[in-house]
């Protein structure tokens, strides 16, 4: 299968006031063509900054100190910022959180869709409008036409999102990186947009990484699934293998927590203890002070690595190496 | 019989909007539309819905902070719809319902400490004279939110999203109140994080012997907590239900839609077109149900005639012509 | 020892905005500079050799020298004094007047904001109306009615300086009233003086803060503008825009000292200030909080 997206050994750091903050450590992932992979992970795990990263995008900060970032064979990291330009936008694109924050609400709809499409395709104006009402249409936009004339802020949050959707989808990109693109969306309108996204990556042929928090909407898009904790991959597989058989300690109590009404009359299972300080970072595994399934050498030596299994399954746990 | 610690009877809140001449509002938004309400003491109620559908409003209305329009509100048998400020310290009525806001960091005054922000309630209302009891009380909340009391010099923005919604709830507990309003506690909250809360939560009600008013958009937290679960939709409520029973029992084609959003198992039948649209606006309201330009089961007087609250079972009500007109 | 290091780092607000402020060159430049002025001003008498207004008609117009380290003046006046003592005048004026502007701006327009409605439009009115008028006409209709003087001076630049600061504390707790503590203080049983007190003043303050530093820039040089126009300060008080007033007719006979020194100590006070402010600012920008 070929690997469109390859992520080897990355290491991003903050330079802080307070010290040098180490929030990706040794992160490794891949991404074959029209695979969809779905990053889990809860405030500190460093998913955020895994995205940016790969975009090109990270703030200031933060920076890149080692590992590599293919994607279609070119190692991102070596590029200049103008081909990097290139790329972002049209191979690989990115749909972000809050789309009212993305989109400048001096322009109207029409013309911020315009400029993606001018910078990345020799299309005329007339074209692009063609193209941008087109588009509309497809990630199913009612009154395309009278949507273009709109400003950001007088369309609705799923409104709004649909159109980054077609922002984002407008240069056929082979990736798409969505960083939480439902969190701020009602339910009814995260069902709608979850759908539309399926049907974007089978009409488009793209690959897709979900970023969230949210491991039961990951679940309805991705068909792999890799979870972070503190700032590294603790485990990594297909979606079925994952939510059947977690293995991480960390993915198990992740799952047990989530309410549900089969857990009513019972104390939810909850994570004693917080996220490490990524300023201090203990030896050992990240997650021992935590875990509840620790042995004795948890919290000694160097973390435990990806471990790979048998079926692609990669664990970073002592239990299993 | 036992009576309701908290109703509300035809509770109505309108907002204006836009300035027209002599600043005379041009529209009004139509938040909340003669709720009825009925809360049970030691129960926890919950109020489900998505944005705009004045469960905010409702919260605010109980507690006070905002006026409503019109209707009442019910207290422990005390009508406490008109009271503003002194009324309310007067009549210790702040000592008697509390509430927990959705967002703890901004809640929590970010120059602030801790320790100040724990004092604040008894100090404003004055609960204690001497300042030994004060220090003993909170002491005592700490515990009772599982912190510890090296956190009473910090600021807020050094503690975590869990730890400042702790805070929040021992304020809330401070002035030993039987009735809390918790406005989405855990929404901004990571799902470990929010666990911890919740079971929180659960174990104050027991102890303190506690009746909440939970506002929540999450169907998954409505289930595991509470007693019962009434549906909002564009200010009104659509269903109300003992949650046990939500998911197989819920019958407004609303309440349904929820569901079905939520869950989670992958299917590949179409959504019906219909429901895709986004709401209404809540300023120019459909004559009839207001569900029904989405409701992929209306019926032709479901634009004509606007459907009632209606009693289905004890414990249940609804409002669809569907449902209780067969 | 745990690991709860979240808990552990105790970095106080104080030594993290210190932190913040002393990573900015500018600003330390500014504060520096401003530091040193009032050191000049407090120390004066004891800085300047001379008595600033000691005439001496057998050193007029002397270029700067070892004698006099500006030169002197038309009346020969060691300039160097006279400019040590001008720091004295211009910063205890601009002292009292920011002081006083502040207090009166913070206090209305707090409470201005917080009522909001009828109350609010009247009071903003009314200081639009304010704003309306030029401070120097403003200066120049009471010098007319109490004579010129350093009092009026003060009092023009008070009627002038506040409805800036009014305007800002107004705007900051419009804002403030929405906002999650101030709601839940509501919810506890807050009265609105409580409110007002505890919650929103200690946030308006660094908006207002700012504004008042960069403002006393301004009242420095409306100050000098005015004393220079005839209306404001006096002789034989030592100001600086006096001193360039009376030198400036010498300019083209080739007695540059007699404008440039006043002017330098203008410049440099006043762009003291504005990177102090500016410092300010940054420090209490909430984007720069962990």
């Amino acid at each position: 299968m070929n690997r469109l997206l390859s992520v080897n050994n990355l290491n991003v750091v903050f330079n802080t006031f307070d010290g040098v903050s180490r929030v990706l450590r040794d992160i490794s992932l891949e991404v074959g063509e029209c695979e969809s992979l779905g990053i889990v992970g809860e405030t500190g795990s460093g998913k955020s900054v895994l995205s940016q990263s790969i975009m090109g995008i990270l703030p200031v900060p933060g920076k890149i100190i080692s590992g590599s970032i293919f994607f279609k064979g070119e190692n991102l990291l070596s590029l200049s910022s103008k081909k990097m330009g290139k790329i972002r936008g049209a191979g690989l694109s990115m749909i972000l959180q809050s789309p009212m924050t993305s989109l400048n609400p001096l322009f109207k709809v029409k013309e911020q869709m315009i400029e993606v499409l001018k910078t990345h395709s020799r299309l005329n104006n007339k074209e692009a409008v063609y193209r941008a009402e087109e588009l509309l249409r497809i990630v199913r936009v009612p009154e395309a036409k009278s949507v273009l004339e709109r400003y950001p802020f007088e369309l609705s949050g799923g409104m709004a999102q649909r159109v980054m959707i077609a922002m984002a989808v407008s240069c056929n990109p082979a990736l798409i990186i969505a960083d939480e693109p439902t969190t701020a969306l009602d339910v009814t309108v995260e069902k709608q947009i979850i759908k539309l996204m399926r049907d974007i990556m089978r009409r488009f042929n793209s690959s897709l990484i979900w970023i969230s928090h949210d491991l039961d909407v990951v679940k309805q898009v991705c068909g792999k699934i890799a979870v972070m904790y503190g700032g590294i991959i603790v485990e990594i597989g297909s979606t079925e293998d994952i939510l059947s058989q977690p293995l991480h300690p960390y993915t198990r109590a992740l799952m047990d927590s989530q309410p549900s009404v089969s857990k009513r009359g019972r104390p939810l299972q909850s994570i004693e203890g917080f996220v490490p300080n990524m300023l201090n970072i203990p030896d050992g595994c990240i997650f021992d002070c935590r875990c509840l399934e620790k042995s004795g050498d948890c919290c000694q030596g160097t973390p435990p690595a990806l471990v790979e299994l048998d079926n692609g399954r990669r664990v970073a746990c002592r239990k299993y190496l | 019989m036992v009576k309701p610690i908290l109703s509300t009877c035809k509770l109505k809140k309108l907002f204006p909007v836009g300035r027209g001449v002599w600043n005379k509002p041009k529209a009004y938004v139509n938040a909340l539309d003669k709720v009825d309400l009925d809360i049970m003491g030691c129960t926890t109620f919950g109020l489900l819905g998505e944005s705009g559908c004045g469960k905010t409003t409702l919260a605010q209305l109980i507690t006070r902070l905002q006026e409503p329009t019109s209707g009442t509100i019910w207290y422990k048998g005390h009508d406490i719809t008109k009271m503003k400020g002194r009324d309310l310290r007067e009549n210790r009525i702040y000592s008697q319902i509390q509430i927990v806001f959705q967002n703890p960091a901004e809640v929590l005054s970010p120059r602030r400490t801790i320790d100040f922000l724990l004092k604040e309630p008894l100090k404003i209302n004055k609960v204690y004279e001497k300042e030994i009891e004060i220090e003993q009380k909170i002491e005592e909340l700490l515990d009772k939110v599982n912190l510890r009391p090296e956190l009473l010099t910090r600021f807020p923005h050094q503690l975590s999203g869990g730890q400042q919604q702790r805070i929040c709830i021992a304020r809330a507990l401070s002035l030993n109140p039987d009735f809390i309003v918790l406005d989405e506690p855990t929404s901004a909250l990571d799902v470990s994080v929010q666990a911890k809360i919740l079971n929180l939560l659960v174990e104050l009600q027991q102890k303190e012997r506690l009746t909440y008013l939970l506002v929540t958009h999450d169907i998954r937290v409505a289930e595991y907590i509470c007693t019962d679960i009434a549906v909002m939709y564009l200010g009104e409520i659509v269903e109300i239900l003992k949650a046990e029973e939500f998911r197989q029992n819920a019958k407004h084609p609303y309440s349904k839609l929820l569901i079905e959003s939520a869950n989670t198992e992958c299917e590949e039948k179409d959504f019906d077109l219909k429901v895709l649209d986004d709401p209404p606006s809540p300023i120019n309201l459909p004559k009839g149900c207001r569900f029904q330009a989405r409701c992929p089961v209306s019926i032709p007087i479901c634009s004509t005639i606007h459907p009632e609250l209606k009693k289905i079972s004890d414990g249940t009500k609804c409002r669809c012509h569907r449902v209780t007109d067969n | 020892m745990t690991r709860d290091t979240r808990i552990q780092i105790d970095k106080s607000k104080q030594s993290h905005r210190k932190k913040i402020f002393l990573s900015n060159k500018l600003s330390v430049v500014g504060a520096t500079i401003v530091f040193v002025f009032i050191l000049i001003a407090i120390l004066g008498p004891l800085l300047a050799p001379i008595p600033p207004d000691e005439i001496n008609y057998h050193s007029i117009l002397n270029s700067p020298s070892r004698a006099h380290y500006f030169g002197t003046d038309r009346y020969g006046r060691d300039l160097f004094s006279r400019v040590i003592y001008g720091a004295r005048t211009s910063l205890s004026i601009g002292f009292i007047v920011v002081i006083f502007s502040t207090l009166l701006g913070l206090a209305i327009g707090t409470v201005s904001g917080y009522l909001g409605g009828n109350i609010d439009n009247f009071i903003m009115r009314f200081v639009d109306l304010l704003m309306a008028f030029p401070s120097v006409i403003v200066a120049m209709v009471l010098a007319t009615i109490m004579g010129g003087g350093i009092k009026t001076l003060i009092i023009a630049m008070l009627v002038s300086s506040w409805t800036g600061t009014a305007r800002i504390a107004r705007g900051e707790t419009l804002s403030l009233k929405q906002s999650g503590y101030v709601t839940a203080t509501r919810g506890i049983g807050g009265k609105w003086s409580y409110i007002l007190f505890y919650h929103i003043l200690p946030n308006v303050l660094p908006p207002v803060l700012v504004s008042s530093t960069l403002s006393f820039g301004n009242v420095i040089l409306n100050t000098a503008g005015l004393s220079f126009i005839g209306i404001g300060v006096q002789p034989p008080i030592s100001e600086w825009g006096l001193i360039i007033s009376e030198g400036r007719q010498y300019i083209v006979s080739g007695q540059w000292w007699l404008v440039f020194f006043p002017g330098l100590a203008i410049m440099l006070t006043v762009m003291g200030l504005n990177l102090l402010g500016d410092g300010l600012r940054d420090i209490f920008d909430p984007r720069q909080r962990r």
